[in-house]
Order: C-alpha cells, then structure tokens, then sequence
C-alpha cells in the first residue's frame, strides 16, 4: 500500500537527480540547459562530451547505489539486524583488500578484480559472522567484530596502497570511493555483475521473507534456512564487490537506503528491496553532484560526502533502536 | 482428516535421549501432549513439523514424511523467534509463502477479528504485548487453512478470556474435520480434548480420552504434585495442591 505511494515519488525523484548529475559540474557553461539539450540528442561539440562524461558518473552512480543498497538489504534480513551493511559486515574492506592486491600483482581486468573483491568479501565476512557467534551472536557483537576487522584490513590496505600508490594513479580514489575515473566498459561489466546479485536476491526475496518468522517457522513452512542464508551472504557480498572493483567502497548508501526503505514500505523484503535499490542510487547520483562541486576544481572522495551525510543517519538508528528494542 | 503416525520414534540429541519409543496413530480430533517441563512434547511437536528428524523410528503424516505435507500443515511454536522490526501483516504474508492464491488475506483478517486483534492490523511486533504476538501469529498460522495444525502450548502468555477463544477455536476446527496436535500445560482445559497423551521423561506413560487418562493418582506421579479431584458444575475437576516442596521453600 505504502509503496505503491512512494514508488511514484522516488521514480519522479530518480529523473530529477539524473538531470541535476548532468546540470551540475565544475566546467563552467554546461549546465541545466545543455543537459535538457543532450538529453533530447542536441547538443554537441565539447558540451556533449561532457554530458557523456556525466552521464556515465551518474549511471556508475546508480550501479553503485544500487549495489550497495541490494546488499545491505539482504544482510539486514538474513542476520536480521538494521544495523548491518556491507562497512559494518566487514565485506567493504574485505573487497578493497581484495582489489589492493589483485593490482599489486600488476593490471588486471574487471573480472579479476570483481573475483578477488569477491573473495576478500566472503572471507571477511565469513571471520566476522564466526567471531561474532562465539560472542553470542547480536547486534552488538556483529558490530563490534565487523568494526574490529575492517581495523585489522584497512591497516593491511593503507600499507599495500603506499606500495600501489606510485604504480597507478588513480589508486588513492580507490580507497577512498569515487566514480570520478570510471571508464564506460567499467561501468557495463559491474553493471551486470550488480544486476545478477540483484537478480539472485528477487529470486530469493519469498524465502527471505519467511526468515521474519524464525528459523524453526520457516523449516516448517519448507524453506532451507541455512541454504537461503548462505545464497544470501554469496550476494550481498558479491553485489558489494562489483561495487568495489568499479568505485572503491563507499560507505553509508547500503547502511542508510535499506532501514529507510523498510520505513516506508513497511518490512516485507520483496516490496522493500526495489524502493532501497532506488533510494540507493539517488543517494549515490546526489553524492556524487556534491562530490564533484564541494571543493570544485578538485573533486572530493565519494565516501567522504556520504560519511558526512550518512553519520548523523546511523545515529539516528542507533538511538532508535536502542528505544524499540533492546539488545 | 490427516493422520499423524510416530512408529517407534525416538530422538537423540548427543548422548541424551529426549524421547524414547513414541508410538502413537492419531487421525483426527483435538489431540493434546501433555507432561512436565522437559518431557519432550516440544520434541514431538518439531518431528512432526519436519523441523528436525527422528533418531530411529519414523513420523508420518498421510503415509508420507512431514517434508511431502507441508502445504496443509501450519506449525506454531512455544517460543516465538518472530523478528521485532515486522508487522503483524508481514507475518501472515510470510506464513503465506506456499500459497498459490490471495484467498489467505481475507481470512487473516477473518482469524485476526475472531481473536480480537483486529486493531493490530499494520503494527510492528514490537509494539505488542507477548500474549498479543502470539495471538497474531495464531491468526497467520490458521490462515494457511491447515488440515494439520500443530501448536505448542497454544495458551501461553494469554489471559482467561484469550485461553477460552482459543481453546474454542481448537474445539471447532477438530471438530470441522481439522487435525490438531496440541501440546500444552492447562490440566484443566485438557477436559476439551479427543485424546490425551501423557508425557514423561521422554516417553508415553498413557494416552487416551480425557476421562480415561486424567486421573489424579496418574497426574500426581507424573508432575510430582498431589491432585485432587471436586465435584464441579459440569463434572469432575483436577485441581494441584501445594506441593511438599514448595512449604519447605518458604520456611
């Protein structure tokens, strides 16, 4: 009921940040009436190079909020926690982990990166999930294991990318996040990648949503709990690696767009994850635009404009959580 | 009617049996498992349910393993795991994730109006009472329109008035040709069953019609506590005296 009044309101809103990511620039004289120009196929010359420039910013943009909302989406339901998401599960640093040292070995396609970001993913999550169960698996020990892991590998990874650093310009932007050198091809490949996990979990999205029940409910209603969870983990974490090898991890979009989209959908993760997956790229489309104009000519890191943002957000959460539930 | 058949079931967890040499055929009516805590009448309940699998022996529903009847068989458990942050609509949707039609909401509604929860329609969990979740989850769980309806202690956490609904509801559904397989503590509400089973210590001590079984030296035994039997408007009532124990406790 809820969504089908929102899902209006955010496609409207999707069209709208499309047009502000190619209005918005630090070139002078491209701006709103250019990007309604390239939009219709007018315009020309320079300005239209850098309308495709843009367009392909704010289609990176939405692979990665889409991706990032996907995944912190199918964490919170499986470990049924609004607190998780692909930063606190630990599978952003575990990927940028993986991608550092994917190219410390030299130049790699998208594909070795994507499998390397997948791998360093799945396993980080994997360690944070065991450690977090020997402590009486909750809210709080998910957090505190997550949090002690990504310490551990953004160590690692600040130490490989002084080694990187030199070899490949660009290479800070990754440990930061940014869709400032993100070539098209780049785009396309983590695109599908995005879009298959995202597939993977509408698949799911029926059993996902028995999990609310309970395991033993579940079981009874005939759905392979550990099976349903284990797919789940595989996507989410491979929904945040294709974001990853594209962009760098970028934190806050997967945190902030799922607990938003169940506030307004109400909790069926079916009707939740296409509102996240939307949320999601608008954040990311709108982040960028700031990203790009905050300390123009420069550009600033992706994540440092969703920390901005997005931190007062998981405090909001935490103290809200704390009021509703206690831990 | 379902038929629910334990043959020589018994069930294991590392070296400790939890139920030993089950055997019991029921194909109809309100059945109700009762015993003390630990008895293994959840244990029963969850072989039924397919949630776990029996050690030895087999469980049975219709001929088949519990896995091949799940669409007709709604279980509900003692202790809910029902995740905070859903609404009590989220519930039914998800109880109704085998359905091949729609026709489960109007009846949700239905059940959540015959139980008094009407109002709660669109509320988080968290905002219920213990007794009011389970009420809701009850209402989901009949809305599968189950022929095999498995609840473990169906009256836990509720009022007087709530335990009577739902001791009515059981009444009717067995009674419309639905199997219930009750497990449960209400000694005096067992009086409504087909068939009792008496639980102890892992295995079947007496099953039977509630005339049959229900008899205060058997009940002493088993629970540890002196029945006594009164003469009540509609027949004989079994109500516990205060135990040895518990006098020696408050001295």
């Amino acid at each position: 009921m809820r969504a089908r009044l929102w899902a209006p309101l955010l496609t409207v809103a999707f069209f709208a940040s499309y047009l502000l990511s190619l209005s918005v620039g630090a070139a002078p004289g491209v701006g709103p009436l250019e990007a309604l120009e390239f939009m219709f196929g007018l315009s020309s010359g320079i300005s239209r190079d850098l309308e495709v420039y843009r367009l392909s910013r704010a289609v990176a943009s939405t692979v990665l909020g889409s991706g990032l909302a996907a995944s912190g989406m199918g964490l919170q339901y499986v470990l049924r926690n609004p607190l998780a998401d692909p930063y606190l599960a630990g599978i952003a640093s575990g990927a940028l982990l993986g991608v550092t040292l994917e190219l410390l070995r030299g130049p790699h396609g998208f594909l070795a990166l994507y499998l390397a970001a997948l791998g360093g993913g799945l396993l980080t999550l994997l360690a944070v999930i065991s450690i977090s169960s020997f402590a009486g698996f909750s809210s709080l020990s998910l957090l505190v294991a997550g949090i002690t892991i990504s310490y551990v590998l953004s160590g690692a990874t600040m130490i490989v990318m002084i080694e990187l650093g030199p070899k490949i310009p660009g290479a800070l932007y990754w440990l930061f996040g940014s869709v400032a050198f993100v070539t098209w091809p780049i785009v396309l490949r983590s695109g599908v990648a995005v879009a298959a996990s995202v597939i993977g979990l509408v698949l799911l999205a029926r059993r996902i949503d028995t999990l609310l029940l309970g395991d033993e409910v579940a079981t009874s209603l005939g759905v392979r709990v550990p099976l349903v969870r284990a797919l789940t983990f595989v996507l989410a974490s491979a929904a945040t690696a294709a974001v990853v090898a594209m962009a760098g991890p970028v934190g806050f979009i997967g945190l902030v767009s799922p607990w938003a989209a169940r506030r307004l959908t109400g909790s069926s993760f079916r009707k939740a994850l296409p509102i996240a997956i939307v949320l999601g790229s608008e954040l990311a489309i709108v982040s960028d635009v700031i990203a790009r104009i905050i300390i123009a000519p420069s550009e600033a890191p992706l994540t440092a404009v969703t920390s901005i943002f997005g931190a007062p957000v998981l405090a909001l959460i935490l103290v809200r959580s704390r009021a509703e539930t206690s831990w | 009617m379902v038929r629910v058949q334990f043959r020589d079931v018994s069930y294991r967890v590392r070296e400790r049996w939890i139920v030993r040499d089950i055997n019991i055929d029921v194909a109809e009516g309100l059945n109700v498992i009762i015993g003390p805590n630990g008895a293994g009448k959840t244990t029963l309940l969850r072989l039924v349910a397919g949630i776990i699998l029996p050690t030895k022996g087999e469980v049975l529903i219709d001929g088949a393993p519990p896995s091949r009847a799940r669409r007709h068989v709604a279980y509900m458990p003692a202790q809910l795991s029902l995740d905070p942050l859903a609404t009590v609509d989220d519930v039914a949707e998800a109880m109704s994730y085998d359905s091949l039609d729609g026709s489960w909401k109007q009846s949700f509604r239905r059940w959540l109006e015959v139980l008094g929860m009407g109002w709660a329609s669109g509320r988080p969990l968290m905002s219920l009472s213990s007794g009011e979740q389970r009420l809701a989850l009850m209402a989901a769980a009949l809305s599968r329109s189950p022929r095999l309806l498995i609840v473990d202690e169906p009256l836990a956490f509720l009022d007087v008035r709530n335990q009577m609904t739902v001791m009515e509801i059981l009444r009717e559904l067995a009674d419309e040709g639905v199997t219930v397989l009750a497990a449960m503590h209400e000694v005096l509400m067992v009086r409504r069953a087909d068939k009792v089973f008496i639980l102890s210590a892992g295995r079947l001590v007496a099953s039977g019609q509630p005339s049959e079984v229900l008899d205060e030296g058997l009940l002493s035994v088993v629970y540890g506590v002196r029945f006594r039997s009164y003469q009540g408007p509609d027949g004989e009532v079994l109500l516990p005296e205060s135990t040895l124990q518990l006098k020696s406790f408050s001295d």
